[in-house]
Order: C-alpha cells, then sequence, then structure tokens
C-alpha cells in the first residue's frame, strides 16, 4: 500500500516566470519523489490534460490570473469531464478575498493556496499540500468535502 | 326610461304648460256653452212674454167688447161699439201669432180650442146687438143673451188665464233648472281657473328654483373650469380632445401655454400644432398619432417642442379613445410639459452613471491593490527570503541589518494593503441591509479567529446580542477587527478575556453632545483586560493611520479601528472607547433599532 | 434531480470480497478490521490474480507486516472515530495500544515513519471528517458535534476545523451547499 516508489505526478499552471521558479525550486528541495510539469497558460495546460496519452497528475496548481485561458475556466473544464475526476485541484492565486476562495471550492478546487511571501512558507505549504491530499487519497475520506485553504 | 329622465325640468315644464292650456280650453268652452244657453232663455222668455201679451190682448180686447156692447145697448150710442169686423181681424191676428208660436202639438190643440171659443163669443156678440136693434126688443131674451155672453166670456177669460199660467209656470221651471247650470258651470270654471293658476305658479316656481340652480351651477362649473385651468398652469399639464367624426380639436388653455402662447393663439387644429414638435421628434411623433387615428389605438409618447423663443420643452403625451355623450367616437389626452422631471431624471442617470464608474473604479483599486501591487511586493518579500536561505551568511552584519529592515517593510507594506482593502471595501456603495441575528454573526468571527484565540489561549465571553438591521459582511469584519485588537493588545503574561454583550443605555447618555435613547439604540460593549491605552488617546485611536507609542512593540497598520468607525458610521451608529493602562480597553458601540 | 445516499463502506467491501473469493474458489473466513483468514495455501498465481481483481473495486492486499499494522492502526481509528456514538474518555494512546496490544510508543513511530503524518494528526483530520459529515448529512450544530466527538469546547473544535480545512465550518458548509445547488441545476 505505501508507495514509497512511485512517484507523484505534479502539474502547475501559471504564466509569472518567478512564481514557476519558486515553485520548482521549492518542490525540489522538498525531496519529494514527483514528476513536475509546468505550464505558462492555462491553454498550454488544456492541450496537454486533454491528449490521450498523458498520464494525468494527482494534484494539479492551478493560477488564476492567466492570459489565455485562466485558470476558473480551466477548473470549470476538468471537473466538468469526467476522466479528470481523481485530479485534486489547487488553486494557487495571489488573492485572499473570501469571495474568489468561496466561488474557486464551489466549481470544484479542493485546495486553495495564498501564494506565499517567503520562501520558507512555500515549501512548508507545499509539502502540506501534497501530504494532506495523499492522506486523502490512502484514508479514503470523502473527496466530495475535500477542502483545504491554506 | 328611467324615472329620473322623465323627471327633467323640461319636461316638467311642459307637462304644467300643456295642462294649463287644456285647462284654459276647458274654461273657454263651459263659458261658451253658458252663454248659448243664457241666449235661449232670454229667447224662451221674450217669447213667453210676448204670448202672454197677445193672450191678455185679446181677453181685454173680448172683455172690452162685452162692456162696449152693454153700453150701446143702455145708451144706443154706436160711439161704444167698434165694427165688429176689425175687433175680428185683431183677435185672430193675435190667435195665429200665438199659434205660430208653440211648437207642442197640445198647445195648438188649446190655442184651436180658444179660437173657437172666441168665434163663438163674437157670434153671441152679433146676436145680442141684432135683438138689441130689433125693434121689438124682448128684454128677457136680451137679458139671458146677456148673461150667456158673459159666461162665455168667463170661460174664454179662464182658458186664457190657464194658458198664461202655464206659461209662468214653464218659465219658472226652466229659471230653476238654468239657474242650476249656471251655478256648477260656474263653478267648474272657478275651479279650472284656480288650478291653471296653481300649475302655472307652480311651474313658474320650479323654473324659478331651476334657474337659481342652473345659475349656481354655471358659477361652479366657472370655478371648476378656473380651477382646473390653474390646475393645469401650475402642474404643467394640459388636455386636448378630437371629434374623430367632425374632425374638430380643441386644445385647453394651459396647451398653449404650455407651447409659450397665450390660449387660442391659433386655430386649433393638427398642421397649426405640428410646427412646434422638435424637428427630430415631429416625424415619429406624427406617425404614432396617425397611427392611433387609424386603428384606434391609445398612444403614449415623449418628444419635444420648440418654443418660439428657442426653448426646448419635454412633454409626455399620452392619449386614448372614448365616446362623448353624443355616442360620437373622439380621442382624448393629456399632455404634461415634464422637462423638469426629465432633465431632473437625465441627471440622475449621469449620477447613477458616474456612481457606477466610481465604484468600479474602486473595484478596480481593489484588484490593484489586492493583486497587481500585491505581486511585486510579495516577489521582493521572495527574493528576500530566498537570499535569507541561501546567502546570509555572505553578507555583512551592517547589511543583514538593512536586510531586516527591508523584511520588515515589506511586510508592513503587505499588511498596509490589505487592510486599505478592507477599508475601501466599507466606502463602497453596496450597502444591503439585512436582519443580522449578531449571537449568529459572532460565533462566526469567532470560528474565523479559532486559530488565533487558541493560540493566546483566550476566553470569548458573548452574552445574549440583539438582532438588527446591518450589513452583515462589514458587521463581521467590525468585530474580526475588534476581537483582533483586543487580541494583539493583550498582555503577555495573562491570557486574554473579551466579553461581548448588549447593555441598556442609562438616562441621558450622550455622544458628541446628541442624546440618545435606549428606545432607538443599541449598546454593545467589547471589553478586555489587556495593555489598554490612556484615555486621552480615545479619539485619536480610531483615525487612519495613527497609531499610538505604545504601539511599537506591536504590529499594526492603524487602519483597522478606522475601518471599525467607518462600518459603524454606515450603520448610522457611534463608537467610543474608554482605554485604562494597564486595566485594558473598553470599545462601546451604538447601533441603530 | 438528486438522489444522496448513505452507505456502510464495509458492508459493501465485505460484499465485494466475499463475491471476489468466492469465484477463485477460495477458502476464507473474514474477520474484523479488514482481515482476512485464509483457510488453505493458496497458489502465486491465483494470489496475484486475485490481487489484481480487488485493485479494480480500489481495495489492496497488504502483504508487508508493517503495512498491514498501519493499516490495523488507521482502521482502528477510524472504528474509535466513527463506530462509537460517542469517543472514548480515555486516552487515545492507551485505547490504541490496548486494542492492538502494542506498546503506544513502538504503534506512533511505525504511523509516522510510513504514513507522512503522526497518529495524533491522523485523529484529528478522521475526527473532523466525521465534523463535516455530520455537519452536512446529519445537520447537527459545531456545539453538538464538539459534544459528540468528545472536545472541551467548541472553540477548541473549530480551531482544529478551521487548522484542517482553512475554512469556517460555516463557510465549509455554504460551499457544499452550492455545490449541491450547482449541481442539482
Amino acid at each position: 500500500m505505501i508507495k514509497d516508489k512511485s512517484p507523484i505526478n505534479i502539474m502547475l499552471a501559471d504564466d509569472d516566470e518567478d512564481d514557476r521558479n519558486f515553485f520548482n525550486d521549492a518542490i525540489k528541495e522538498l525531496k519529494i519523489n514527483n514528476n513536475l510539469t509546468v505550464f505558462k497558460n492555462g491553454r498550454e495546460l488544456m492541450d496537454y490534460l486533454e491528449h490521450p496519452n498523458t498520464i494525468l497528475p494527482h494534484i494539479l496548481f492551478l493560477d488564476l490570473n492567466m492570459p489565455s485561458k485562466n485558470g476558473n475556466e480551466c477548473l470549470k473544464e476538468i471537473r466538468q469531464n469526467s476522466k479528470f475526476k481523481d485530479i485534486s485541484i489547487a488553486i494557487y492565486s495571489t488573492s485572499s478575498a473570501e469571495k474568489d476562495i468561496e466561488e474557486t471550492f464551489v466549481g470544484g478546487a479542493n485546495i486553495y493556496i495564498k501564494k506565499p511571501n517567503d520562501f520558507t512558507n512555500l515549501k512548508k505549504v507545499l509539502k502540506e499540500v501534497v501530504n494532506i491530499n495523499w492522506q486523502f487519497h490512502t484514508s479514503g475520506l470523502n473527496k466530495d468535502t475535500f477542502f483545504f485553504s491554506i | 326610461m328611467k324615472l329620473k329622465e322623465l323627471l327633467t325640468p323640461t319636461l316638467v315644464y311642459r307637462t304644467a304648460l300643456g295642462v294649463s292650456f287644456i285647462l284654459v280650453i276647458s274654461v273657454a268652452i263651459v263659458f261658451h256653452i253658458q252663454m248659448k244657453s243664457l241666449n235661449q232663455s232670454v229667447d224662451l222668455i221674450s217669447d213667453s212674454n210676448k204670448k202672454q201679451f197677445e193672450l191678455e190682448k185679446i181677453i181685454t180686447e173680448i172683455i172690452q167688447r162685452e162692456s162696449g156692447i152693454r153700453s150701446y145697448i143702455i145708451t144706443k150710442d154706436s160711439l161704444f161699439y167698434e165694427n165688429n169686423l176689425q175687433l175680428k181681424r185683431k183677435l185672430f191676428n193675435g190667435l195665429s201669432q200665438l199659434k205660430s208660436g208653440y211648437s207642442s202639438s197640445e198647445d195648438i190643440q188649446n190655442i184651436e180650442n180658444l179660437s173657437k171659443d172666441i168665434q163663438k163669443r163674437l157670434a153671441l156678440f152679433e146676436e145680442v146687438l141684432a135683438i138689441s136693434n130689433s125693434k121689438r126688443t124682448d128684454p128677457a131674451l136680451l137679458h139671458a143673451k146677456l148673461i150667456e155672453g158673459n159666461m162665455q166670456t168667463k170661460a174664454i177669460q179662464q182658458k186664457i188665464y190657464k194658458l198664461i199660467d202655464k206659461e209662468v209656470t214653464k218659465l219658472k221651471l226652466h229659471n230653476i233648472n238654468h239657474r242650476y247650470d249656471i251655478e256648477t258651470s260656474t263653478i267648474t270654471a272657478f275651479s279650472l281657473t284656480i288650478i291653471t293658476l296653481v300649475v302655472l305658479l307652480f311651474s313658474l316656481n320650479k323654473i324659478n328654483l331651476d334657474f337659481v340652480k342652473v345659475r349656481k351651477l354655471n358659477e361652479e362649473l366657472k370655478f371648476v373650469n378656473q380651477v382646473s385651468d390653474n390646475a393645469e398652469k401650475v402642474a404643467g399639464i394640459s388636455h386636448w380632445k378630437i371629434n374623430i367624426k367632425t374632425g374638430k380639436f380643441f386644445y385647453s388653455d394651459n396647451f398653449f401655454r404650455i407651447l409659450g402662447l397665450k390660449p387660442h393663439a391659433f386655430e386649433q387644429n393638427l398642421d397649426n400644432f405640428t410646427p412646434f414638435i422638435h424637428p427630430d421628434d415631429v416625424e415619429d411623433a406624427v406617425r404614432q398619432h396617425e397611427e392611433s387615428m387609424r386603428n384606434h389605438t391609445p398612444t403614449s409618447m415623449i418628444y419635444r417642442i420648440v418654443r418660439q423663443d428657442g426653448e426646448i420643452r419635454y412633454i409626455n403625451s399620452t392619449g386614448d379613445f372614448t365616446h362623448n355623450s353624443k355616442g360620437e367616437l373622439v380621442k382624448i389626452g393629456v399632455s404634461n410639459d415634464i422637462t423638469e422631471e426629465y432633465t431632473n431624471k437625465l441627471a440622475l442617470e449621469e449620477k447613477n452613471r458616474t456612481l457606477i464608474a466610481m465604484n468600479a473604479e474602486l473595484e478596480s483599486f481593489n484588484q490593484i491593490v489586492s493583486h497587481d501591487l500585491q505581486e511585486p511586493l510579495r516577489k521582493i518579500q521572495m527574493f528576500i527570503s530566498r537570499i535569507e536561505d541561501s546567502d546570509f551568511e555572505t553578507i555583512s552584519e551592517k547589511g543583514r541589518d538593512y536586510f531586516s529592515k527591508i523584511k520588515n517593510a515589506a511586510n508592513r507594506m503587505q499588511n498596509l494593503m490589505m487592510d486599505l482593502v478592507d477599508y475601501s471595501k466599507t466606502i463602497k456603495d453596496d450597502k444591503v441591509f439585512v436582519k443580522t441575528n449578531l449571537n449568529k454573526l459572532l460565533e462566526d468571527v469567532v470560528h474565523e479567529l479559532a486559530l488565533n484565540i487558541e493560540e493566546k489561549n483566550a476566553v470569548i465571553e458573548i452574552g445574549n446580542l440583539p438582532k438588527l438591521n446591518t450589513i452583515p459582511f462589514q458587521i463581521h469584519q467590525l468585530f474580526v477587527n475588534l476581537i483582533s485588537n483586543s487580541l494583539k493588545y493583550s498582555k503577555e503574561t495573562t491570557p486574554p478575556i473579551i466579553k461581548i454583550k448588549a447593555v441598556k443605555i442609562k438616562n441621558g447618555e450622550k455622544i458628541n453632545d446628541i442624546e440618545l435613547s435606549d428606545k432607538k439604540y443599541y449598546k454593545i460593549t467589547v471589553t478586555d483586560n489587556g495593555i489598554g491605552f490612556k484615555q486621552e488617546f480615545s479619539e485619536k485611536i480610531f483615525m487612519l493611520f495613527k497609531r499610538l507609542e505604545t504601539d511599537i512593540d506591536y504590529s499594526g497598520t492603524g487602519i483597522g479601528l478606522a475601518i471599525c468607525k467607518k462600518i459603524i458610521e454606515n450603520h448610522n451608529g457611534f463608537i467610543k472607547a474608554e482605554g485604562k493602562p494597564d486595566i485594558g480597553s473598553v470599545f462601546i458601540l451604538y447601533l441603530p433599532k | 434531480m438528486k438522489l444522496y445516499i448513505k452507505y456502510d463502506i464495509n458492508q459493501a467491501c465485505r460484499v465485494i470480497l466475499q463475491e471476489q473469493l468466492e469465484k477463485f474458489g477460495i477458502q476464507y473466513q473474514l474477520l474484523d478490521l479488514g482481515e482476512i483468514e485464509f483457510k488453505e495455501a493458496i497458489p502465486e498465481e491465483i494470489y496475484s490474480q486475485l490481487r489484481e481483481a480487488l485493485k479494480k473495486y480500489g481495495i489492496e492486499m497488504l502483504d508487508n507486516q508493517k503495512s498491514q499494522l498501519i493499516q490495523k492502526i488507521k482502521d482502528t481509528i477510524v472504528e474509535m472515530v466513527y463506530e462509537k456514538d460517542k469517543l472514548p474518555t480515555s486516552t487515545i494512546s492507551s485505547y490504541l495500544s490496548d486494542k492492538l496490544n502494542l506498546s503506544y510508543g513502538y504503534i506512533s513511530n511505525i504511523f509516522s515513519e510510513h504514513t507522512y503524518t503522526s497518529i495524533e494528526n491522523y485523529i484529528i483530520m478522521q475526527k473532523i471528517e466525521r465534523a463535516k459529515k455530520l455537519i452536512i448529512e446529519d445537520g447537527l450544530t459545531l456545539t453538538e458535534v464538539s459534544y459528540k466527538l468528545n472536545y472541551s469546547s467548541v472553540a477548541h473544535l473549530s480551531g482544529q476545523f478551521k487548522k484542517t480545512t482553512g475554512l469556517t465550518p460555516s463557510m465549509f458548509k455554504r460551499i457544499v451547499d452550492k455545490r449541491r445547488n450547482m449541481t442539482k441545476e
């Protein structure tokens, strides 16, 4: 049952290069066995996801403000396709507005991350998110009520 | 027909006049008949008198003859007797006249009998005369003949008296009857005249009364017309009528005034009016009007008119079809001068647009602050932390000091921006008041601050709070800020105890010289056992960006309490603070009931 | 139309297990806590076939001794949180060591070693998971939930709820309600 060896598939869609780099660095430093795929916008992400040969991610990190298909549009498309029902979606945004948090959760997101302003914090957050997602999957918890806002 | 219609004044007059006319004619007829019968009576009397006279003349002649003959016998003077033939002619003339005067057979028979008796008598006269003239007069015979003659005369006399009596009786009878007739007819005529008079008087009175009424009504109508004209003038309303059958137009006085003209300044028809309509509106207005005239559909339109001095007025015109009292189809309508309302509306719309634009601007400002400004700041913070993680050791002592200062400044800036967003939310105009259960709302607030509360080991005591109309998210923010404030300024050594409760307002309690009454306001207090503040700062703490000296040890932006004040103002309430250093502070809220 | 169902996951698993085991003609006995006792040795080939068949249903066969123990710990915790109407008042450590007949130190170590989390966190996670259910399905208030799950205070529960989900219970409920309304439409 414990897949120590099997890597966790992670995807990130974010238009900001710095943020992509911070994310990449943080994941690397976490020393989690992972496959990270990064996209510059929502269209790239969706095109990739919809390709039949794509190995679907365990967690998808979605920035909300992106050119050519924003995070909300991606979220909607993914949640309308039952093929993607097992993907955990983590919104990764600058906004901490309650309205945005509520809307994305209602729209089908599982995790909402307000982008941290400290690298240590980012690592901590990512670790926690990966962990909690893993717990959810391995402990058979109800995915319909899986919300985590950090 | 309804009874009321039957009783219209004109009908009453007509009936009264008719009745009077019939009555007067009746009176005339009655008098005519009466006159006629009077004439007959006069004829009857004169006729009867004539008969009596004739009869009396006959008997007188006979008696005279008798006494003449006697006188002759005694005197033998021929002077005493006339020619017998002459007498005879006289008598029978009278008799034949009498005879022609009678009509009934009985009377004629009587006359004939009389005439025979007279003849007999006349013969006897001749006999007596002969006897007395004879040479040898037989006195006895003469005597006998004289007595016989006397007897006959008496018989004739009796018969004549009888006839006269009969005439008198007839006359008498007629008289009695006739008098009765006259009496009845006089009474009838008199009563008819009286009735006529009464009817005429009644109708005259009625006419008089009605006339007074009509005059009054007329005056009232005049007054009403005046009032309505004035009302139209004041309200900028006018009305108009178009008779579809006759094609006649009517515009009320104020219609002309709205056009900037004197009443009835032009002949009332469409062609004279259309030139006043604004060139841009005239086509549409006329088209709508013509369509409505064709299909008899109501119209409602707004168009502009241009007065002679060039002033433009906005007119709202509505019209519909109905039937007038003659049953003719008419289009009636009202045209209002809505220039003021219209321009006000336009101004209001403009204001609303500005407001919406301002709100949108505020929204985008929020977006800028909360997102666009945060992004670069977050990156600055991120890079600082990256350097701290990896290259901190290689930086000089001074550099490290600067570095932590940069970091603090960046953090503070971030907090400021967050609070600014919160503050700007309280300015936004989308204030929707909802009946709110404060206890429920505070439950949520406490859940939101659960981690903070747990961390500080704080106790929050919440009393029975009222339900009141609030902008819920703002009141939520208010209590988040107040409780956060109390948690932040708590004493390090003692766990915070924060009490929130509703308190009765004392009589004469004032804020800013405004007396507050328990009937109008709720008073809610938030009390803590924190570090408190000097009472002299009680106003300053609510000011934007004002921080107290004691704040140095505490991170804060100086916006939190300013937001609280703004929120309370949005709710038309008051907030004040009382503090005692090292003992704690009380925040007092007054919210309208 | 949307229908809400409540299901007994244990009962469902038992039925699936029974069906599959009988399909392969295996002599077995189902024990509590996800344990199966095989009456006879099973050939390697059938064993792997069974493993594949069960995988389709999300049921994994555990062969590692430690893994089995961890699953047992988890099951014990879940049972403790769910099955009991009221959580035991005795300390969790003694409850677990009593149940599993192992020292708590050993249990705790082996658990965190393999699950990236501590037993304490795992219990919190499960308790909050149950709290979510109680809030949504049974419509309990937070006070009622905190009593049922043996929290010392509502504040304590709401603190843990916030820590575990990042949300307040009312926002959590609002999100679930809105989601349900959305799928209904």
